[in-house]
């Protein structure tokens, strides 16, 4: 049922120059499930941004035949992060002996708004909106299922045309299954009924044998074929200009103009407004901002850009209550159980391992796991923050609402289920929480205090006895 | 887009701040609800009973009004919590839509019916 094989490059990042870039995307990259270390904690660290070097521009990437088409989206993604490493060839007079750096780095210095009500970071620019999705899947559109795709969407519904972002190839693809399931539907009752009046008709004459019509039952059904729906907006709305043509010569370019003219106009991206704005948590602001300083947060009461504590400070307090007056209060959120410190530990160290890493509120889960990115596979695994307190005393004091240990079965089981369904491994992350007695507040007061934790990675699958013997 | 100055902002702002709480569920959900999904003729209900305003609308190609009720992913909701939602709109409901907002802006929408609702074929 499942091969549990080890990829000997599983948890490095991105980058691999040599290899040619065959089945890495699509469905092809399920094969080979890879099964994460276990009890090791692992130590968090940047190394990644150093092993990213190569070459930045995809071409010298690109597989050497000239016959293979470049698959659109590794030219698209194929940077993993928003810094660009560029290592300039050395001159060929100085043979490389000269010690001058050849290594730079790009920084495309995005910036973004803090929204107290959300208590997320938005992005707004469209330039830094592109850069932050193409380089390492940062954030979501805060209309869209993920990649920011509402103002391409709105604009073509008002023109009429055909839309093809995911969102629609999806709301295609579920109502096609819809109108499958509703001719099968109609299939198996026309079945049951022929063989109701079959088996009737054999009861009033007892002589003739009774035969199953088998032919119909609904395990031979073929596959109705469905009508596809009719395409939304169509051309209606333009006639063709060639019609004019076939008119008389005296006024046949009269006609075609006067038609070009009662064309209604067709609305580009910039005459709608953008309603959507790219929206990252605050674990991925800190990050794009404290592990990778590409990012500036304004906040929008001082009208001041944030500097580093400052940011720090507003993500340990947006953990406490929406109200002022209920717990947790933000002076009671200097804690190391602050669900921010535990959220971005696991993140941290998971996209400092390479992973790209999203939330997981659709599969009940705190985060997928991908690979390269959404637009390439699916993601693989599953995690699931477990928090586990290294001091047992500090959670009967914690003012947080978090699920503590211990954790329910039926809790477990249901994730486990859901997650077999779709064909993800579930992960449980332990993150170990330190105790409040060894973490001080000069620690709280800046990230020294994550080093303090540890996470280890559990990998859960179901056995069935029975069933697993292969 | 500033969340102080978007046009959503108005239909939802006196909820906002009578129920702080809630707020940046009902906003989010509002807003997808209202761009997003393209659901028309919302209106904000004010049901004090559960703590926050609920979301009614027509959903495209349809003719008969839903209703949307926003959570956050931090809140534990009980089965009394959910039947008094039920209870606590008039006309009562058949079913309601869950909208729970995740902090990067994903919702999902759960269906919620009372009692056992048999699955189309």
């Amino acid at each position: 049922m499942y091969r549990v094989s080890r990829h000997s490059d599983f948890g490095t990042p991105h980058g691999r120059p040599a290899r040619p870039i065959s089945r890495a995307y699509g469905a092809g990259a399920r094969k080979g499930r890879t099964r994460l270390d276990q009890g090791q904690p692992t130590t968090t660290s940047l190394a990644m941004a150093s092993s990213v070097a190569g070459p930045s521009t995809p071409t010298a990437t690109a597989p050497t035949k000239s016959k293979r088409r470049q698959n659109p989206n590794n030219v698209i993604y194929a940077n993993p992060l928003p810094l660009i490493i560029e290592t300039r060839p050395p001159a060929p007079y100085t043979l490389g002996l000269l010690p001058f750096p050849r290594t730079k780095i790009i920084n495309p210095e995005c910036s973004g708004i803090y929204d107290a009500l959300t208590r997320s970071v938005w992005i707004v620019g469209k330039r830094d909106v592109r850069v932050l999705w193409e380089r390492g899947f940062f954030g979501k559109g805060s209309l869209s299922r993920s990649e920011p795709s509402w103002l391409t969407r709105k604009v073509q519904q008002l023109n009429g045309g055909e839309v093809l972002t995911a969102e629609e190839v999806t709301a295609r693809r579920r109502e096609q299954r819809k109108q499958f399931k509703v001719s099968r539907a109609a299939a198996i009752q026309k079945a049951a009924q022929e063989a109701e009046a079959a088996f009737s008709a054999s009861l009033e004459s007892p002589a003739t044998t009774f035969e199953l019509p088998l032919v119909n039952t609904p395990h031979n059904v073929p596959r109705p074929t469905f009508e596809p729906a009719a395409s939304k907006g169509g051309t209606a709305g333009r006639p063709p200009p060639t019609e004019a043509k076939a008119d008389k010569a005296a006024n046949s370019e009269e006609e075609v103009e006067k038609q070009l003219r009662e064309q209604p106009e067709l609305l580009d991206e910039d005459q709608v407004e953008n309603m959507e704005h790219l929206q990252l948590t605050l674990q991925e602001a800190f990050f794009l901002a404290w592990g990778l300083g590409c990012l500036r947060v304004l906040d929008r009461d001082s009208g001041q850009y944030l500097n580093l504590p400052a940011l720090w400070s507003l993500c340990l307090t947006s953990s406490s209550s929406p109200v002022p007056t209920l717990s947790p209060t933000p002076a009671e959120c200097r804690r190391p159980d602050n669900p921010f410190l535990i959220h971005y530990v696991a993140y941290h160290h998971f996209r400092s391992l390479g992973w790209v890493v999203r939330g997981g509120i659709k599969f009940c889960v705190d985060y997928l796991l991908y690979k390269r990115g959404p637009v390439f596979t699916h993601a693989e695994f599953a995690i699931v923050l477990c928090p586990e307190y290294d001091d047992p005393s500090d959670g009967s004091s914690s003012p947080f609402a978090f699920q503590k240990e211990p954790f329910t079965w039926t809790w477990f089981s249901t994730i486990n289920r859901v997650n077999a369904q779709v064909k993800k491994t579930l992960v449980l992350a332990y993150v170990t929480i330190p105790a409040m007695s060894a973490v001080g507040e000069r620690e709280l007061g800046s990230p020294e205090c994550l080093r303090m934790y540890s996470v280890r990675e559990v990998v859960v699958r179901r056995f069935v006895p029975a069933r697993m013997r292969d | 887009m500033d969340a102080n100055v978007h046009p959503a902002f108005d239909a939802v702002k006196p909820l906002l701040t009578k129920y702080p709480a809630t707020a940046a569920s009902l906003y989010q959900t509002y807003n997808d609800i209202l761009h997003a999904q393209q659901w028309t003729d919302l209106e904000i209900i004010d049901v004090p009973q559960s703590g926050r305003g609920v979301i009614r609308g027509v959903k495209p190609k349809e003719e008969l009004p839903k209703l949307v009720v926003p959570c956050d992913l931090n809140e534990s909701l009980s089965l009394g919590w959910l039947s008094a939602v039920f209870d606590s709109i008039s006309p009562t409901p058949v079913e309601v839509y869950l909208g729970i907002v995740s902090s990067d802006s994903s919702i999902v929408y759960y269906r919620l019916s009372k009692g056992i609702v048999k699955p189309p074929m």
